[in-house]
């Protein structure tokens, strides 16, 4: 199991890569960047909207139907990796089943593109 | 020994992720923090020598069920956000429960000493092409049966945000068919018109 371990190491270089990195460029842009407080620049903009608002606002309801069907095609890709991976030994009957599986979803699809839950105005 | 040093340091980063989901009060860092326990699990996971189940943690929980919390989190009315100054029985009654059932899942756990190599593992005598086999070739009506349960969510998701959506006809698209049908002679028309009469 110790050897086994060895073989995410890059992994964690990457890890170590990726948070030194974004660490080092807020670090850096933190010390160097000119800093010159004014009042006018938090006062609110020729335009009328304020410079710093509240970022909670509520969603539109769409924002989280995109999220679930989301989540219901990433479980369908979810098994297509080892459904293709060893499709050879699956057989005819593996490969059926996986189209029922596949048609049952694409009614699903079919449904929501025709609903227009896609849409966007 | 690098082992251990490895699972404790996953093991401390999962629990204190998840304490911070339960006792921070701005709900995006709950969601956050719920993102790196999540990322702990799965590192849990690849240690257990189960890659796919590690994987398919990181693809669905990290990937698209956090997602949706976080759309959920950002649909909530902005009064969501307060921090409750009374909780109800209702939702104490039914904390306890869960709390209590869990702790004694967690119990039996220990006092009945079940050991996780008691499990087949992947990667061991249970590897990936013995979980294909067994979804695709054994148990494929429950297969089916996932995507008629999958069927229903996409269904319901649907029709609960139906109302909010409106219907096809009404929705300002481009009709390319009918575009590439239009022929020259029935949309344009070359006219001499005289001086000083127009067109009728």
């Amino acid at each position: 199991m110790g050897e086994d371990l060895f073989k995410y190491l890059p992994i964690l270089v990457f890890a170590v890569f990726a948070f030194g990195f974004s660490g080092t460029l807020v670090l850096v842009t933190y010390l160097r960047a000119p800093k010159k407080p004014d009042p006018e620049k938090n006062s609110a903009y020729e335009c009328g909207f304020d410079a710093f608002d509240d970022a909670r606002m509520p969603f539109d309801v769409r924002y989280g139907l995109v999220a679930i069907l989301f989540i219901i095609f990433d479980l369908e890709i979810l098994f297509l990796f080892p459904w293709a991976i060893y499709l050879g030994d699956l057989g005819w009957s593996g490969f059926c089943g996986m189209m029922v599986f596949l048609l049952i979803l694409i009614l699903g699809f079919v449904y929501e593109w025709k609903k227009g839950a896609l849409e966007w105005k | 020994m690098i082992e251990q040093i490895v699972f404790y340091t996953l093991a401390t980063i999962t629990v204190l992720a998840s304490i911070c989901v339960i006792s921070l009060n701005n709900p995006i860092y709950n969601v956050l923090s719920l993102v790196v326990a999540f990322f702990g699990v799965a590192g849990l996971y690849f240690m257990l020598n189960a890659q796919f189940l590690g994987l398919s943690m990181i693809i669905i929980y990290v990937g698209a069920v956090s997602v949706f919390f976080l759309f959920v989190v950002m649909t909530l009315e902005s009064s969501g956000y307060k921090h409750e100054e009374k909780i109800s029985w209702k939702k104490k009654a039914l904390g306890i429960f869960l709390g209590t059932s869990f702790g004694a899942e967690i119990a039996s756990i220990i006092l009945l000493k079940i050991n996780a190599s008691d499990f087949p593992k992947e990667g061991g005598s249970f590897t990936l092409k013995d979980l294909a086999l067994s979804i695709f070739h054994d148990h494929v009506y429950l297969l089916e049966l996932m995507g008629i349960i999958l069927l229903v969510a996409m269904l319901g998701a649907i029709l609960i945000t139906a109302n909010k959506i409106p219907i096809q006809q009404t929705l300002k698209k481009q009709k390319a068919h009918q575009q590439n049908e239009r022929s020259r002679e029935d949309s344009v028309k070359i006219v001499k018109v005289e001086f000083g009469k127009g067109i009728k």
